[in-house]
């Protein structure tokens, strides 16, 4: 187990060594420490970090763009006692006492943060217990402050549960203590930045949740304290409809010169509401909301704790996979799901309803990235199976009877802490490890999702790729130099033939081998009805498609009384050049990539060994984690 | 602030709201007289300055986004002088002193404002230099390795095995690294970077092995999970300490951090050491 894992790698005493070819040492250490590099110095001349010279993104860097700490009310609420600085300590690799005293560290640091704590009542409930004077004269905060004292994780779930459900009380919203708590995450993101080794972006959360439907959005700023220091985050109390984020960004944008974007997650329960293609009142939605939306917001988040959202078996019949992490019981007040509403809330059916927005409108709204994140309320970003620290600290870090305690509940309906997904990650192409790399790439939405696990994975779509261009090493170069990378356009078809996709995924280095990686492709039909089909392209071992269409498992060789499993299965690298069989040069189209690893213990069946307890048969103990990659969209000729 | 002047039988009826209803109100009243009925600060006046009034428009501003309406200002000034009278009032009567909330905020003020204080001034060269030379330990670079490596195979094969003789022999015949190599994604060199970066694409193992021989030709196999590679080290640059200039501005940050921290226990312990402290025991 490892519950406390020390960084190997980078706790090697390195010894002393030779020098074979020495860089004129000043050039060498002004890279190394200058925090901020300007746009002059990085344009000038040749570069200590390679990364720099080159003209396109080799690294991928792994970071979690949600997360929440004992500033959001409903963190501490749950009982949260760690802040900004310790997430930024922990995602920097660092060993923390977590909130139930277990000293949590990374088995491996991230490359960037994001602390996004809610807007709503920013840093409130921290000052109710702390007995702000004016917070107290509310005679409902006065009850919450007499069940926080208590102590009990049920006292504080019955707080949260009241809070969401009933609305959070209008006096939380101070803005004395907004402004002071914004000012404190701002100066902590400055104090842990560090320019080419680590990145803390400034953000926050927005919680629409209308009627208890999750609206919610992550907001992430490219600027520093300076220019985020001339706005407040914007809270759904000051209005709960997406229409009027944009506005607030957009002023932040036109008042600062700054930029920023917002992330949209969770649609799974958002009861129908986040990905629409009407109006609540059934009229159309019109070229202001579809322009304004893909304006500022260029990706989704599609897997985290509360479940994954790349598409739901009910739209995907005929997808083996499609029933991964899946919550689909209701929205945050209890009101339950019904099957209509779920081809607005997966990332799938709204890349495919994007599509027909954008017969409608001309620009498709949907037109989407996608990363994964934790939305962990521990103040701690954990996403791996087997050092996973929960949703919240109201008994879902780590413990024996996680499993079965209610980590939430909608409605009256309590959801097991074992529907918790250790899940997932943001892994983004860039050039260099700071907020404009970074930032940059999610807007033209260079960036993949994965459950957890760092797999490598390349996409490029071109009209001409050949089938050994996915066995060269310089891969990467001829797929910039002959396409464009996950998140791009495919247009002026050159003989209207099927685009070439150079595909190519390696597994995580310190994780499990790969099973296959599938394409999968969405369409709008020239009668304006969608389409969806999963290819499987490149896969580990001597297996073929059977007569179903379908290639077989892969096996497994999860050992679930030990949670163990072996590499002896799978492949570390899957490359190919795959061609769309079923290609017609008149529909619009997007492809994306899925990659799927061996079979692992899920992180239930590591608490399982861990706590030596039971668990009831319906618990999943071993899964499959996956990848999926910004999709690539084909736009015909014009006729 | 421990106390043993009430008895059990007053403790008991301590908790009692009723008394507390009667005793409060009783307080209240009594306060109300003692202090001659009214004390309250009110021949000074109370003076918004123009000063104030925009400090109140620019605090309305960054929650709304745009300035006060004529009618919102003259609301929000209205609301600051009722705020300014009922605070002097309040404090004729003594409202401030022995309650828990406003001892807690006066405390966070005073931290607060002691923070600000003692961590705004810029410390100066000499200062700087002195912390620089009493904490070099924090001023280094990162030891940082420059290679090329292909990978040979996709199985742990052994040095002396026919595929790493013949990569070898093609290698140092000027065979490209590229043209070897049977990973598309693994890069076939990496500059100057640090041990985290190369374990984060080759995995810690490969980190451990390309960390011990050191540079020269190409040398192998250093297994990784991807399978077996030879690697040719060309730069192994130790950790090395940062002259003054190149540190500095992270030098400054540190300076401010622990003088902020090392003034604020100083503070305290200042203040404390003026009282004299007792804590009872428990019986």
């Amino acid at each position: 187990m490892k519950f406390n894992f020390l960084v190997g790698a980078s706790l090697l005493a390195l010894g002393a060594c030779t020098v074979a070819e020495a860089p004129a040492p000043e050039a060498l250490e002004a890279d190394l420490t200058n925090s901020e590099p300007t746009s002059q110095q990085i344009s000038a001349g040749p570069h200590y970090s390679a990364a720099t010279s080159n003209t396109h993104p080799t690294r991928v860097y792994w970071g979690d763009t949600h997360l929440h700490t004992n500033l959001s009310q409903d963190a501490f609420t749950f009982g949260v006692t760690l802040g900004a600085d310790e997430s930024y300590k922990f995602a920097k690799g660092e060993p923390v006492v977590a909130t139930h005293g277990e000293i949590a560290q990374l088995q491996r640091p991230l490359d960037f943060l994001v602390v996004s704590d809610h807007a709503e009542g920013l840093g409130a409930m921290k000052a109710l217990l702390d007995g702000n004077e004016k917070l107290l004269k509310v005679e409902r905060l006065q009850r919450w402050r007499e069940e926080f004292l208590k102590g009990t994780a049920e006292a504080r779930n019955a707080v949260a549960q009241d809070g969401r459900g009933n609305g959070w009380p209008l006096e939380l919203e101070s803005e004395e203590i907004k402004s002071d708590s914004w000012a404190h995450l701002r100066g902590a993101a400055e104090r842990y930045n560090e320019p080419g080794k680590f990145t803390a972006f400034i953000g926050f959360e927005w919680t629409s949740s209308p009627g208890g439907s999750n609206l919610h959005r992550v907001v992430i700023f490219k600027d520093g304290a300076e220019k985020t220091g001339k706005t407040l985050p914007f809270s759904q109390n000051e209005s709960d409809k997406p229409e009027d984020l944009w506005k607030y960004l957009q002023s932040y944008e036109t008042k600062t010169g700054g930029q920023v974007l917002a992330i949209p997650h969770n649609g799974n329960i958002s009861n129908g509401l986040m990905f629409p293609l009407l109006q609540e009142n059934g009229q159309p939605l019109g070229a202001a909301y579809v322009e304004t939306r893909s304006r500022w917001e260029p990706i989704m988040e599609v897997t985290q704790i509360k479940g994954d959202g790349e598409t739901h078996a009910f739209l995907s019949p005929n997808d083996e996979f499609a029933n991964y992490e899946t919550w689909d019981f209701g929205n945050f007040k209890g009101v339950l799901k019904t099957d209509d509403m779920l081809e607005f809330e997966y990332a799938r059916s709204a890349l495919k309803n994007g599509l027909k927005l954008e017969a409608d409108f001309g620009t498709n709204p949907y037109k989407l990235g996608m990363i994964g994140s934790t939305d962990s309320h521990t103040a701690l970003s954990t996403a791996d199976e087997d050092n996973f620290y929960g949703k919240h600290s109201a008994g879902m870090e780590p413990q024996k009877n996680r499993w079965k305690d209610p980590v939430g509940k909608g409605g009256d309906q309590a959801i097991p802490g074992f529907m918790m997904a250790a899940s997932g990650s943001a892994a983004v192409w860039a050039k260099q490890n700071t907020r404009e790399s970074i930032w940059d790439a999610m807007k033209r939405k260079e960036v993949y999702a994965t459950t957890g696990p760092r797999m490598t994975v390349r996409l490029f779509g071109g009209w001409n790729f050949q089938e050994a261009d996915a066995y060269n090493p310089d891969l990467a170069r001829i797929g910039y130099a002959g396409g464009v990378p996950m998140g791009g356009d495919l247009s002026a078809n050159p003989a209207d033939q099927a685009p070439t996709f150079l595909i190519a995924a390696a597994r995580d280095p310190m994780g499990a081998n790969l099973d296959r990686v599938q394409m999968v492709k969405g369409w709008r039909a020239t009668d304006g009805e969608t389409h969806e089909q999963v290819y499987d392209v490149k896969w580990a071992g001597q297996r073929s498609i059977g007569a179903d269409g379908k290639l077989p498992a892969i096996g497994s060789t999860v050992d679930v009384a030990n949670a163990t499993y072996s590499n002896s299965i799978g492949a570390a690298e899957l490359a190919i050049v795959w061609q769309d069989p079923d290609f017609d040069a008149k529909q619009h189209a997007f492809y994306y990539v899925r990659v799927l690893e061996i079979p692992t213990p899920r992180w239930t069946g590591y608490d399982a060994k861990y706590f030596e307890t039971q668990m009831a048969p319906m618990v999943r103990l071993q899964h499959q984690e996956r990848a999926y990659t910004s999709p690539i969209w084909y736009t015909p000729n014009a006729e | 602030m421990a106390s043993s002047k009430f008895g059990s039988f007053f403790k008991k009826v301590w908790k009692d709201p009723l008394i507390h209803f009667l005793l409060l109100g009783g307080l209240l009243f009594a306060m109300f007289y003692l202090n001659g009925g009214a004390v309250a600060n009110r021949d000074k006046g109370i003076h918004l300055s123009l000063a104030a009034q925009q400090h109140l428009a620019d605090l309305f501003e960054i929650t709304w986004q745009r300035a006060p309406t004529k009618d919102e200002l003259s609301n929000l000034i209205a609301e600051q002088i009722k705020e300014e009278i009922y605070y002097r009032e309040a404090l004729a009567l003594g409202l401030d002193e022995n309650d828990t909330i406003v001892r807690r905020r006066l405390r966070q003020k005073l931290e607060f404002m002691h923070e600000d204080l003692s961590g705004n001034a810029e410390p100066n060269e000499v200062q700087l230099r002195h912390f620089f030379n009493t904490h070099l330990d924090r001023y280094k670079t990162d030891r940082v390795i420059s290679f090329e490596q292909v990978l040979i195979s996709t199985q742990t094969v052994h040095g002396t095995s026919d595929v790493a003789t013949q990569a070898l022999r093609a290698l140092a015949s000027g065979v490209s690294a590229g043209k070897i190599s049977r990973s598309s994604l693994l890069p076939v060199s990496m500059r100057l970077e640090t041990g985290r970066a190369i374990s984060n694409v080759f995995g810690s193992d490969f980190l451990v092995g390309i960390t011990e021989i050191g540079p020269g030709e190409w040398r192998g196999p250093i297994y990784s999970s991807f399978g077996s590679h030879l690697v040719k080290i060309t730069l192994d640059q130790p950790s090395r300490p940062l002259s003054f200039a190149n540190a500095r501005t992270n030098v400054t940050t540190d300076f401010i951090r622990d003088r902020r921290e090392a003034a604020a226990i100083r503070y305290y312990q200042d203040l404390r050491s003026q009282y004299r402290i007792t804590v009872e025991k428990q019986p």
